[in-house]
């Protein structure tokens, strides 16, 4: 299964990268692909493109606010969490969209 | 019984200081554990070998644990032992904290006050250990300490700051900074942090002026990405003093190698 993750947090300096990188190590145990995109100070980065959108199986949304451009998105299967969430357990929200996939 | 040594090498491990940590362990019957926190690395004093493949440098952070019933005479031997090679950082004293230098060393000009406080018990509310993490603040960084507190809180009503089960991160970017800062409070007692992760007793206070420069923006978003480092979050936890604690943080704002 292939995913696209976005993360971002009102900050962003702190939730968004370690969320980001407790999806792909969470990913990478279960054997899953992931592209994570963050959203934070720095600006967008790891840009998804038109390609990895089309590509995608699932977009998961990891953020408590508004994520920017997100009309890139549209038709693709989206799953929104919170943050907390991803921090808490990566890879009970990565099973639970495997699940919703299937 | 949990014990542990945090410190700075004074000179590289050789296979004389592995086979001489080897026999010290013998005498006890609490397991340690040597973790290397500038390298993120981590072995068993019992292996040698192991030892030495954390490649141990002069001027690196390292930590032992100690667990065991025989803890605390374990550590007592082994702070003699750390002490002969080794810079203890078990003070409280923090106004020439020893990783200060390294800091200014590694991030020139980087202008990252640690300031800190130990063992503070009062009331164990979120709002409070908010506040004292502002006091905390040098004088003069924060131009309205107020405002600051208003921010912060309502960062806190979007969603509790909680990083690592413990531990609290609360951090904004702030039009009343004048330079990043960081604040460290711990407190005895745990705190309801309003967070699935549960109580904590670790706070660490985030917060730089609203348009940071990218160099310090890159080094928020290291300490960041260290805490979820499971030795390095674990270790800066189980630290048990201002100093250890100061040394922890500096090598998670620090470019690592």
């Amino acid at each position: 299964m292939n995913i696209i993750a976005v993360t971002a947090c009102p900050t962003g300096i702190a939730h968004t990268y370690m969320a980001a990188d407790a999806l792909q190590k969470a990913a990478a145990v279960m054997g899953l692909k992931i592209k994570v995109e963050t959203q934070g100070a720095m600006g967008i980065e790891n840009t998804l493109t038109a390609r990895d959108i089309a590509q995608a199986d699932m977009l998961l949304i990891a953020s408590d606010i508004d994520i920017e451009q997100k009309e890139r998105f549209l038709g693709c299967p989206q799953t929104k969490v919170p943050l907390e969430s991803a921090l808490l357990d990566a890879c009970a929200v990565l099973r639970g969209l495997v699940h919703n996939a299937s | 019984m949990l014990r542990e040594l945090t410190f700075y090498t004074k000179r590289p491990f050789s296979i004389i200081q592995a086979r001489q940590l080897r026999r010290l362990c013998g005498m006890f019957r609490a397991k340690l554990l040597l973790i290397n926190l500038s390298r993120r690395q981590q072995a068993d004093p019992e292996q040698p070998l192991t030892l030495l493949s954390l490649a141990v440098q002069a001027g690196d952070l390292c930590q032992i644990v100690i667990e065991g019933s025989d803890a605390e005479l374990a550590h007592m031997v082994l702070t003699l032992w750390v002490g002969e090679h080794g810079l203890p950082l078990s003070g409280r004293g923090l106004d020439q904290p020893p990783s200060q230098a390294r800091l200014t060393q590694r991030l020139p000009g980087y202008h990252c006050t640690l300031a800190m406080q130990d063992e503070w018990q009062q009331e164990s509310d979120k709002d409070p250990c908010l506040r004292h993490l502002i006091a905390l603040l040098p004088d003069g960084l924060c131009t309205h300490p107020a405002g600051l507190l208003d921010e912060l809180r309502a960062r806190e009503v979007i969603s509790a700051t909680v990083m690592r089960p413990g531990l609290a991160m609360p951090h904004v970017l702030s039009q009343t900074m004048r330079a990043p800062c960081i604040a460290v409070l711990h407190s005895q007692r745990p705190i309801d942090w309003g967070s699935a992760l549960g109580p904590v007793q670790l706070m660490v206070l985030l917060a730089a002026p609203a348009k940071p420069v990218p160099e310090h923006l890159a080094a928020l978003i290291r300490l960041s990405r260290a805490l979820l480092d499971d030795q390095l979050c674990a270790a800066l936890l189980r630290a048990g003093s201002a100093q250890a604690r100061h040394a922890i943080l500096t090598e998670a704002l620090i470019p690592a190698g």
